[in-house]
């Protein structure tokens, strides 16, 4: 080893990492400061018409580069908070930028600007039909404006590109207005996701031939279909399609399995009537789900507690297993309440999408 | 060959390879720097507003497998049913327990056994029994046989009902807004990014870190403790961030892993034939992605989810650290042909190579170096000024990495009060003497352990003592 000329590197080093390590340390503590300021400055509203506003007009005009398209996406979201009456152009160039930064924060602050701006609305409508690498977030923005983007929404039902007709089903879903009736035609689109979709759509429909829709579908090969057939059956028919839904609870998908008992589950207690006769089906799974709707429903713990029908309990425990009886056991050992008080709360399984 | 220069030749591979792991730190903490600096951008400009409130939101089934967790387990569900965000349900897997967590559970979150029909995507020990909660209807707990950590994420995996499944700690209190924030990572490129995982603080009690606001969080008062504040920060800060940015993120944490529910099951879910599962499947995930040519990513964020129990105690730590250099050193030697290997890209050339070169190799070079030094002094054969001021570069080095994970944090949250910052900025160049030699000593025994085939988790009690019912 060259004893010589490490013994002169080595405290230049030393000096140079010492004296970074002290920089850096007085850095951080008074960065402290710039940290604060910035956050205020962020969450600021930007008064109209003052020099800031000269400020960012600048900003969003200035040239390209990862850093000038972070400071026009942060001036287009001061902008939007402003409601500057002159920003639609920068808006509408934001969306067609290359960075997806400035065009997702174009994305948020024509959400914020459509409370006030029809453009804005539509703005969004045309973002989701043209371009189409964040419709989620587009359609966020449109969900929070419901109920207006309604009617404007339905010439995207029949956009050639499925994502399209996917994102405008799901939006009018979620209008929480009567649904227009193309979206009917939906639920024979040749994509899976769109009719399924649409029957999310339907369900808030009161059109007869949605209910047949939705029945026919029960049968469609795909299961994330069937799936929401099965909520849409029971939210368009009520208790008596539980019988309908009952096959399902057999079903090959544990997705559909799960729909299925979530759909009768919701219908509530007046649905026993309709699913008892599924405890003597020949499918060991549809005896299965029975057995666990009528745990859920509370009925097995309303049948343990008063001794009735002991014969039904019976079949109850045969079709839903040692577990299902040890669970009952167990709560009626502790004195329990009936799992119907209890799980009025349930929450149902989201939609597969 | 005499004693001379056998310590000669040691000395000069112990600082190339020195030179060497320090030029990589050096590397990956400018790329931390400006990542870290990108996804403040990129956190600031999200509409979180939007996010929070909407039906598209990704929901999210979040798992957490505990076994023998009754100090800490209801904080946890506590802390992970309060998150803010719009939907999500949680599970909690009882591993066949032997204290009272089931016991625990019941009374705080007034649970009913009831039967579910789970799918059986994956395998898994026998499930005792199900519960649901009835005062959270998100809640379900499944109490099965013991069967490990992996066997009972497995079995929350199969109660999963959402896109994304959030694999969590039992002994981590979670802040309120650690969902929202990540997942902002999989609504952004929804068909690219598979897996995450995000920066989680460490402290001798999460509770009493969490009730602190951000900014005016203060450091464990315990040294130990704040070493491991400050090689957390360095881990994620300078290491981690990188890491995601250059795609090859090779440890999604078990504390706050987050993965698309199909990807895991199409992977068979967590393997239970690793002592720990994360870290082996993250490597798996690379390898079957890389290897069918798959676009993907998996990402490390910067922002804190919460905070984690750290061990209080020399003893406990040891223990911690010398199961994670075995766990290491299994996973690694399992997917070593991944190493060097171009058809795996950055993970092959970069990650393989860099865990390697800093946790493979790391314990060989520790004891040569202390052997050198032991030997040479014997021999009196060590220039005693050199040794000296290479100790004082390496002080200090240490201190800028330390320094620069500390500024990180500040830049992306702010974590700390004033004095906790300037306290932490001060440990960083001392972790040499009074750290790093502890966990030197773990790695070395870890190594020894993992070389003699042990497998245990050796799992040690918690800081924090069960609160009587």
């Amino acid at each position: 080893m060259n004893g010589i000329t490490l013994r002169d590197t080595l405290p230049v080093l030393v000096g140079i990492a010492a004296a970074a390590w002290m920089s850096l340390a007085v850095y951080t503590l008074a960065g402290r400061l710039a940290t604060a300021r910035r956050q205020r400055r962020l969450t600021a509203a930007v008064p109209v018409g003052g020099g800031n506003e000269r400020k960012l007009i600048a900003a969003l005009e200035a040239g390209g580069g990862p850093r000038s398209d972070t400071k026009r996406a942060h001036a287009l979201r001061a902008l939007a908070r402003s409601d500057h009456p002159d920003c639609r152009e920068f808006f509408e160039r934001a969306l067609d930028s290359a960075d997806e930064e400035l065009r997702l924060a174009a994305v948020a602050g024509l959400g914020h600007l459509a409370a006030a701006h029809d453009w804005a609305v539509d703005a969004l409508i045309t973002a989701l039909m043209e371009r189409s690498d964040t419709p989620a977030r587009v359609a966020a923005q449109l969900a929070r404006l419901a109920p207006r983007p309604g009617a404007r929404l339905v010439p995207l039902l029949g956009h050639p590109d499925d994502v399209v007709r996917f994102w405008a089903a799901r939006l009018i879903a979620a209008q929480g207005s009567p649904t227009h009736p193309a979206v009917a035609s939906l639920t024979r689109d040749p994509s899976p996701r769109v009719r399924a979709a649409a029957l999310s759509a339907l369900r808030a429909t009161a059109d007869p031939d949605a209910l047949r829709s939705a029945l026919e579908l029960l049968g469609d090969p795909a299961p994330p279909v069937r799936a929401h057939a099965c909520r849409a059956t029971a939210a368009l028919g009520g208790v008596t399609m539980a019988a309908f839904l009952v096959p399902l609870l057999g079903d090959t998908s544990w997705w559909v399995r799960e729909a299925a008992q979530e759909s009768i589950r919701g219908l509530g207690p007046a649905v026993v009537g309709f699913v008892v006769p599924g405890l003597s089906s020949s499918d060991g799974a549809v005896r299965h789900g029975v057995a666990i709707v009528l745990q859920d429903l509370g009925i097995v713990d309303s049948l343990l507690q008063t001794g009735h029908d002991h014969k039904l309990l019976e079949s109850i425990f045969d079709a839903g297993g040692a577990d299902l009886r040890a669970a009952a056991e167990q709560r009626a050992a502790a004195r329990v309440r009936p799992a119907h008080e209890s799980t009025s709360g349930y929450v149902p399984a989201v939609a597969v999408s | 060959m005499n004693l001379g220069h056998v310590l000669h030749t040691t000395v000069l591979v112990c600082a190339g390879y020195l030179v060497l792991l320090y030029s990589s730190y050096a590397a990956l903490t400018v790329i931390g720097v400006f990542e870290n600096l990108r996804r403040r951008d990129e956190a600031e400009l999200e509409d979180f507003e939007t996010m929070g409130e909407s039906a598209f939101t990704p929901s999210v089934s979040i798992v957490l497998a505990g076994y023998n967790e009754e100090a800490t387990i209801v904080s946890a569900v506590t802390s992970l049913l309060a998150l803010d965000y719009p939907t999500f349900e949680v599970i909690v897997v009882n591993d066949g327990s032997s204290d009272d967590t089931i016991g625990r559970l019941r009374e705080a979150f007034d649970l009913l056994p009831v039967e579910i029909a789970g799918r059986r995507a994956v395998p898994t020990e026998p499930v005792r029994a199900f519960h649901r909660s009835r005062s959270d209807a998100r809640l379900v707990v499944v109490d099965k046989e013991n069967g490990g950590k992996a066997d009972a994420l497995n079995a929350g995996l199969n109660l999963s009902r959402h896109r994304y499944v959030c694999g969590v700690d039992a002994d981590t209190v979670f802040a309120p807004d650690a969902l929202l924030r990540t997942m902002r990572a999989f609504a952004r490129e929804p068909g690219r990014v598979i897996g995450l995982t995000s920066y989680v603080e460490i402290a001798g009690n999460p509770n009493v870190a969490m009730s602190a606001p951000p900014g005016r969080r203060a450091v464990d008062d315990k040294l130990l403790l704040r070493f491991q504040c400050l090689d957390y920060l360095r881990a994620f800060f300078n290491n981690r961030i990188a890491w995601s940015r250059l795609d090859f993120m090779l440890c999604a944490i078990g504390v706050f892993q987050v993965w698309r529910r199909d990807q895991l099951e199409e992977m068979g879910g967590w393997s239970r034939s690793f002592t720990c599962e994360d870290i082996e499947l993250t490597f798996r995930v690379h390898q079957q992605m890389r290897s069918l040519g798959r676009p993907y990513r998996i990402v490390c964020l910067p922002d804190t989810v919460g905070v984690t129990e750290g061990p209080n105690t020399m003893r406990k730590l040891i223990a911690q650290r010398e199961r994670w250099q075995r766990v290491t050193l299994e996973t690694w030697w399992a997917y070593r042909r991944m190493c060097f290997n171009p058809r795996y890209g950055a993970v092959g050339m970069l990650g393989m190579p860099f865990y390697l070169l800093s946790e493979i190799l790391a314990p060989l070079f520790e004891v040569a170096t202390v052997a050198t030094i032991v030997a040479g002094a014997a021999a009196g054969l060590i220039d005693w000024r050199l040794c000296a001021w290479a100790t004082l570069l390496i002080t200090f080095a240490n201190g800028v990495f330390s320094a620069a994970a500390v500024l990180a944090v500040e830049i992306q949250s702010r974590t700390y009060r004033s004095s906790a910052s300037a306290r932490l900025l001060l440990l960083g160049p001392l972790e040499l003497f009074l750290y790093r030699p502890v966990l030197g000593w773990a790695r070395v025994k870890g190594t020894w352990r993992f070389l003699r085939g042990d497998k245990g988790w050796h799992k040690f009690e918690r800081n924090l003592a069960v609160k009587p019912a």
